[in-house]
């Protein structure tokens, strides 16, 4: 097999965790998912499982739609004037556009990442605690505090921050803000984290540093990524999603998209033939 | 007359200027234009200027300021009849030389014998000078612009860099344009500061600035001198402070509000309408607002508190109920209120501008986390937009201390040390006027007062602007 530079670390890495997926129950069912932005259509009739305790790669070129899929499971879509979604996206077995469902206790639920890292202009501790104080997660301020020390563990941060939770959190580098807020997004407790191309603000060794975190946190939390960048893909999911002009091309076990996708497509856009 | 007709000449001919330099910078390249430095119409330019400019600067200078030349030239050579004048006479004298030369009204003074003579020869001689200068200047100006062709003219060739030069003229403009506004303001502030030391000189600073009794004499009389003690601003001031807390209890959390509702929870269609209709109350004239308060808002607020007076009298708040059906048309209330009704536009507006400022990623940010949007506003929205707000309302306190009209109309004039809003007072801006307005004389300490009132507006505004707009300029690094 011919190989050239860009794909080979592709295959050095797949191979991670990848044994868990099978078995997997299903944290996240998309059937027949159309989302409109007035006129145009961004998505078609996509459907897709999105396993538990595990890392879905959402894959494609710039404008295929990913970040639109991605926004409609935590309802982000409902601040985007114009914006119409239709289909089912269940979270276990809930449809998350039922009107029974308030957006603000779904978003408890369905943590989000973005592309820039986004502190709020408060302290360190501050942009921790937000998500507990407005969810009245907390009794107490010994509890808070717990929570924020914890939340701050389990996002790798607190060992460069302990000494200065009460500085602004708009003061740290750029990837430490995006662990920043993986800690705020995890104080809260949710089931599932969002994350929109985290690392495409951030250097070579911050983004190793989140995706080291990406696959901690897999243990705990049903994460979905969406990423432009294939050798993140292969390195921290096992499964992926290839998106192609809004509709959902192929969709499988990581391994299997980057070794042997059945799509003509895929196979052209993993090996850098376009995108 | 003779001057528009030399400088319309002098336009043409720096038109004719450009034609020919532009073809003499094609022909010197022998049909091809692109061996030259810069484009054709630069070398125009380059030639158009010399020609035009020095010689319509000579000619509006001698425009300006050939009357003053012609009288100065006039004196020269007196008539002995002339030299045993005094010199007030001797003004006069040669003030109705030079009207009767341009076909004016001279004075009433009777000339006769040597000094009649004297005057019909120095008329004369007052139109021999300003004809002189007339031509003389146009005809100065036609040599320049001549010896700007020829000095332009032979410098056009494909090395010369004209574009550069031309630039350099019109940065040369752009910086003649701002230093006339940095010297304007610089003037006004130095006649302030001159004028206030004067008045100072007259009424110590300490007395200006901490007297508490406010009554500039009247100067009836050159030998009458205002009495001691009558210039303590401290009343103004209490007013004009009373005046602007009122306008902003009042502009501050509407203005505010509104525009939290228009930037965060108004529909694009709300917000497309709602927000000119705002800008349109900002462009009210004061004086509108004056009527407004005057006219309606006063006869109102008074009819109101006398009727509530009504009702309470006799009762146990007797006292309060005799001073109420006494209150007045004119009140602080009435000024303050108005007023906040016109910076709430100046209000709003800015603080939307901030708020909109705040990147949608923290709103998105906390949205994610599941934050209501009242939630969101509260606890990151405003948090991030609070210095910027903080300096709108800043700039609208400097303008509702500066603000003159409706409290002209509306407040009183009576200066008074109170903080009670039904009462009449008086602000520093609304004294200014009332001693500047009409015939008065500006070296008595009354009028004069009024530049020591200027100062102190000045000086205060002034700060309140450094400060909120160096809050802004810190606030816009955060986010940029």
């Amino acid at each position: 097999m011919a190989h050239d530079t860009a794909t080979a670390p592709v295959h050095i890495a797949v191979d991670r965790g990848h044994a868990a997926l099978p078995n997997a129950p299903i944290k996240i069912r998309a059937r027949d998912v159309n989302v409109f932005y007035g006129e145009k259509q961004a998505l078609f009739d996509v459907s897709l499982d999105v396993p538990e305790n595990s890392v879905t790669a959402l894959i494609g070129p710039s404008g295929c739609g990913k970040s639109t899929f991605l926004r409609s499971i935590n309802r982000m879509n409902d601040t985007v004037a114009g914006c119409k979604v239709t289909g089912r996206i269940e979270l276990d077995g809930e449809d998350v556009n039922d009107r029974s469902i308030d957006p603000v206790v779904l978003r408890a639920r369905v943590g989000m990442v973005f592309q820039k890292p986004n502190p709020f202009p408060k302290t360190i501790f501050e942009n921790v605690a937000y998500g507990p104080r407005i969810h009245g997660i907390a009794s107490g301020k010994a509890e808070l505090e717990a929570i924020v020390e914890s939340s701050l563990k389990r996002a790798g941060l607190w060992t460069e921050v302990a000494d200065r939770l009460h500085q602004p959190g708009t003061g740290l580098s750029g990837g430490q803000q995006q662990r920043l807020v993986i800690a705020r997004a995890i104080a809260v407790s949710p089931e599932v984290i969002l994350m929109d191309e985290p690392c495409s603000a951030l250097d070579p060794i911050a983004t190793a540093r989140i995706e080291e975190l990406i696959d901690e946190l897999r243990n705990q939390y049903c994460i979905v990524i969406v990423t432009h960048s294939m050798a993140q893909a292969a390195r921290v999911s096992q499964k992926t999603a290839f998106f192609h002009l809004g509709k959902l091309v192929e969709a499988g076990p990581t391994g299997e998209i980057f070794t042997n996708p059945r799509d003509s497509r895929t196979q052209d856009y993993i090996t850098g033939r376009f995108g | 007359m003779l001057t528009w007709i030399a400088l319309t000449a002098l336009l043409l001919f720096s038109l004719a200027t450009y034609m020919a330099g532009r073809r003499r910078a094609v022909a010197v390249t022998a049909g091809k234009p692109a061996q030259l430095h810069s484009l054709p119409g630069y070398y125009g330019s380059y030639a158009a200027l010399w020609a035009g400019v020095p010689a319509a600067l000579l000619i509006l200078l001698f425009a300006m300021f050939g009357g003053r030349l012609e009288a100065g030239l006039l004196r020269v050579d007196p008539p002995a009849a002339v030299q045993e004048l005094t010199a007030p006479q001797q003004d006069v004298f040669y003030d109705d030389a030079r009207a009767i030369a341009r076909g004016g009204t001279p004075s009433e003074t009777i000339y006769d014998g040597a000094l009649k003579t004297a005057l019909e020869d120095k008329a004369a001689k007052s139109q021999q000078i300003s004809s002189l200068i007339q031509y003389g200047s146009i005809g100065l100006g036609a040599i320049l612009a001549l010896a700007g062709v020829f000095i332009a003219y032979p410098r056009i060739s494909p090395q010369f860099r004209a574009r550069n030069k031309v630039e350099g003229w019109v940065a040369g403009l752009f910086v003649v344009c701002s230093v006339t506004a940095i010297l304007t303001t610089a003037g006004i502030i130095a006649s302030l500061v001159w004028e206030s030391w004067r008045f100072f000189q007259a009424v110590p600073v300490h007395e200006f600035l901490l007297g508490t009794e406010w009554n500039p004499q009247i100067a009836m009389r050159a030998d009458q001198f205002a009495g001691a003690g009558a210039f303590g601003a401290v009343p103004l001031f209490v007013g004009t402070f009373l005046i602007m807390l009122i306008a902003m209890m009042v502009a501050a959390p509407i203005g505010l509000f509104s525009a939290i509702y228009l930037s965060e929870y108004a529909s694009p269609w709300t917000r497309s309408v709602v927000k000119p209709l705002l800008e349109i109350l900002a462009g009210v004239p004061t004086v509108v607002y004056g009527f407004f308060a005057a006219l309606t808002v006063g006869p109102l607020f008074r009819s109101f508190f006398n009727w509530i007076g009504a009702q309470l009298a006799g009762g146990s708040f007797d006292g309060l109920a005799q001073y109420l059906m006494q209150v007045q048309n004119q009140m602080a209330l009435v000024a303050g209120a108005v007023m906040g009704i016109m910076l709430i536009p100046f209000v709003s507006s800015l603080s939307d501008d901030i708020i909109n400022a705040v990147p949608q990623s923290l709103r998105d940010g906390s949205l994610a986390m599941g934050a209501t949007r009242s939630e969101t506003v509260k606890k990151v929205v405003l948090p991030a937009a609070l210095p910027g707000i903080m300096a709108a309302l800043l700039l609208a306190v400097s303008r509702a201390v500066g603000e003159t009209m409706i409290v002209t109309m509306a407040a009183g004039l009576q200066a008074r040390m109170t903080l009670n809003p039904l009462d009449t007072v008086t602000t520093v801006t609304v004294q200014i006027v009332t001693l500047l307005t009409g015939d008065q004389e500006f070296d008595s300490p009354k009028t004069l007062s009024a530049f020591g009132l200027g100062l102190t507006l000045f000086a205060v505004t002034l700060m309140l602007n450094i400060v909120a707009l160096r809050i802004v300029r810190k606030y816009r690094e955060q986010y940029d």
